[in-house]
């Protein structure tokens, strides 16, 4: 599942119109639409808004190790290095009122130009900008009031592996007056080609992140479970008894034949925690002899 | 990790991140010579991005980044128990780099670092001045390779030479650079030394499936003959043995392979070798364990004092194994067990 993050209705409009998704009327103060793949959230303007739709979303809904949480929407270039109509891969997102950055990994392999985001709590204007781009933010390409603080409150729910943030450059800050909602939803809906694409990548991403999953399967859960009292397992021993399946399976060992054999030969279930033992020290040497 | 994987993934050193303060040195510009096309990121400092929590590290370890650092606070520790001091009183070793761009699967350095990306530390100059400090107490036995792979990455930071001069400067300074890289042309662009001790680890191929990335055993016993005729100190570290099906027939075949490629003669002028088999601080196999489905990790170890190992009477047959496929070519004075030293 992607969670995707916007902050107004005519950023999001273009993807509703193109991708099939459906009102999800559960979401409460927060629009929201979701398909199988993607749970879209539209989080309104300014930090608060953006930390809270983000915090809501996810504690409602706990997302899986493959899941993935994407920020999608417009800021203003800092300087004229940052083309008007891009869209961009944010590398590090610096929040400007406590100081502090976030990196997100980056591993995704998306061909996107990179830059680094300022997040405030004001609008850019000509003055903020010239105070803020000579003290210690020089390094900032581009500014939004959402991304910082909302990477800060998923990166309660994912690693930094897991979290996208995406900027479509919509002004210089001193122009932003002469936006309009149908100029933002214009700019986005130039970028569907490449987000379409970028969506496809990033679910194949999340695909690998679920292959990758340590968990044991629902099998072998269940004979853990089914074992553990045949054994006549303390917690130790079930740790033990744990860890001893969990090497069986990677190594590919017939466990399941050796413990239909226990049974068979009315091994298990042992009479008592000694015998359990004694038995577990024999599942052990067959294992790794 | 199939290739298909590998294609939705970024490529490696696509990202360089480097701390401010040591951005202007030569040392940092001449490293980010050597990836013009890398996207450069500021930090404050490293562990924002090192120590960032719930890191996926495996995947990082398929696409490292680099990150670019200054080193502060002791720089130079006291060796580790579960490492071999070979008989050396002032046993040290340092960190001049985290992590490796080898992956092996059991290496505790997947446990130990919160990410999979490397740190490079380009503060040669503090390290020098603080082993300089320990040399005016005492003879120093340092390992400078333990935390990383120096000698694969030799082109990047030049840290091999500039330690191999420092051996030849100094009469009380010996060094151990661990390495399991095929590294021919830099053994050929350095002077033989016998207190600059290249220690090669050498694994089966049975067990170097395991060791994603590393030279096949073919190109490092290769490198190995290089370094003897070059009349380099070359210890041969038999060291993590692991536990693969019919272990014996896989070190008895590893053996017959290194008299083959190397010979006897060559066999001879080995400096020493070490004999152990893995064992990992119970911390890092938790974490490790939590990384990865690696059999050589998931076996069922046994906690010894804080260590996992395998039962002690299987590691002590191990090694007794290999010491005896050793002992017709060396005395047993050479060999260094580290279970010996426990």
């Amino acid at each position: 599942m992607i969670y995707l993050q916007m902050a107004l209705y005519c950023e999001a409009k273009p993807i509703l119109q193109h991708f099939p998704l459906r009102a999800f009327p559960q979401a409460g103060r927060f629009q929201s639409w979701q398909s199988e793949e993607i749970t879209l959230t539209i989080s309104g303007t300014g930090q608060t808004e953006a930390a809270t739709c983000a915090a809501r979303t996810l504690a409602q809904n706990p997302p899986s190790p493959s899941d993935l949480f994407v920020l999608l929407g417009t800021c203003a270039a800092m300087h004229e290095g940052c083309e008007k109509g891009r869209l961009y891969r944010i590398h590090s997102l610096e929040d400007l009122g406590s100081g502090r950055t976030y990196y997100p990994d980056l591993l995704a392999g998306l061909e996107l130009p990179e830059a680094s985001l300022l997040t405030g709590y004001q609008e850019l204007s000509r003055q903020r900008k010239h105070v803020w781009y000579s003290s210690a933010h020089e390094e900032a390409d581009l500014y939004d009031m959402e991304s910082a603080a909302a990477y800060a409150a998923a990166s309660h729910f994912f690693g930094p592996h897991q979290i996208e943030v995406l900027r479509l450059v919509s002004d210089s800050g001193e122009d932003a007056d002469l936006l309009t909602p149908d100029s933002i939803s214009a700019m986005m809906e130039h970028e569907i080609p490449a987000l379409e694409q970028i969506f496809e990548h990033l679910q194949k991403f999340s695909r690998m992140l679920e292959n990758q999953s340590q968990q044991p399967s629902e099998k072998e859960q269940q004979v853990l479970a089914e074992m553990e009292t045949a054994f006549r397992c303390s917690a130790s021993m079930a740790l033990h008894l744990r860890q001893l399946i969990r090497y069986a399976v990677c190594a590919g060992l017939p466990y399941e034949t050796i413990l239909e054999r226990y049974e068979r030969e009315g091994l298990i279930p042992v009479p008592g925690r000694k015998e359990g033992k004694d038995l577990l020290v024999q599942f052990e040497r067959e294992l790794t002899r | 990790m199939s290739s298909l994987n590998e294609n939705l993934l970024a490529k490696p050193f696509t990202h360089i991140y480097v701390e401010r303060e040591i951005a202007e040195k030569e040392r940092t510009r001449s490293i980010l010579r050597c990836f013009p096309n890398a996207e450069v990121i500021p930090v404050a400092h490293y562990k924002d991005v090192f120590c960032r929590p719930r890191q996926n590290t495996a995947l990082q370890h398929m696409r490292q980044s680099l990150i670019l650092a200054k080193k502060t606070g002791t720089l130079i520790y006291p060796g580790s128990p579960v490492c071999q001091s070979f008989g050396h009183q002032h046993f040290y070793y340092t960190s001049l780099c985290m992590n490796c761009p080898f992956d092996c699967q059991y290496c505790y350095l997947r446990g130990m670092y919160p990410s999979g990306n490397l740190v490079l530390f380009v503060n040669l100059e503090d390290y020098r001045a603080e082993l300089d400090s320990l040399l005016r107490q005492h003879p120093v036995y340092l390992c400078i390779s333990y935390d990383t792979e120096l000698c694969a990455l030799e082109s990047l930071h030049g840290y091999v030479h500039a330690f191999s001069g420092m051996v030849s400067e100094t009469p009380e300074l010996t060094v151990e650079v661990r390495t399991k890289s095929s590294c021919t042309s830099l053994l050929q662009s350095l002077k033989g030394s016998s207190r600059m001790i290249f220690a090669f680890t050498v694994s089966p191929e049975e067990v170097i499936r395991y060791e994603e990335k590393t030279p096949s055993l073919a190109a490092r016993l290769r490198t190995i003959r290089a370094g003897i005729d070059l009349g380099h100190t070359i210890r041969l570290c038999f060291d993590p043995m692991i536990c693969v099906p019919e272990w014996k027939k896989a070190y008895r075949g590893l053996m017959e392979t290194v008299v083959r490629e190397l010979g006897e003669e060559r066999l001879s002028r080995v400096f020493d070798f070490s004999v152990g088999s893995f064992r990992i601080s119970q911390d890092y196999l938790r974490s490790l364990r939590r990384s990865t489905e690696s059999v050589v990790v998931q076996y069922p170890f046994v906690n010894v004092g804080g260590f996992y190992q395998y039962p002690p009477e299987t590691a002590e047959e191990m090694e007794n194994y290999m010491t005896e496929l050793l002992l017709p070519y060396t005395d047993r004075a050479h060999i260094f067990r580290w279970r010996e030293q426990a």
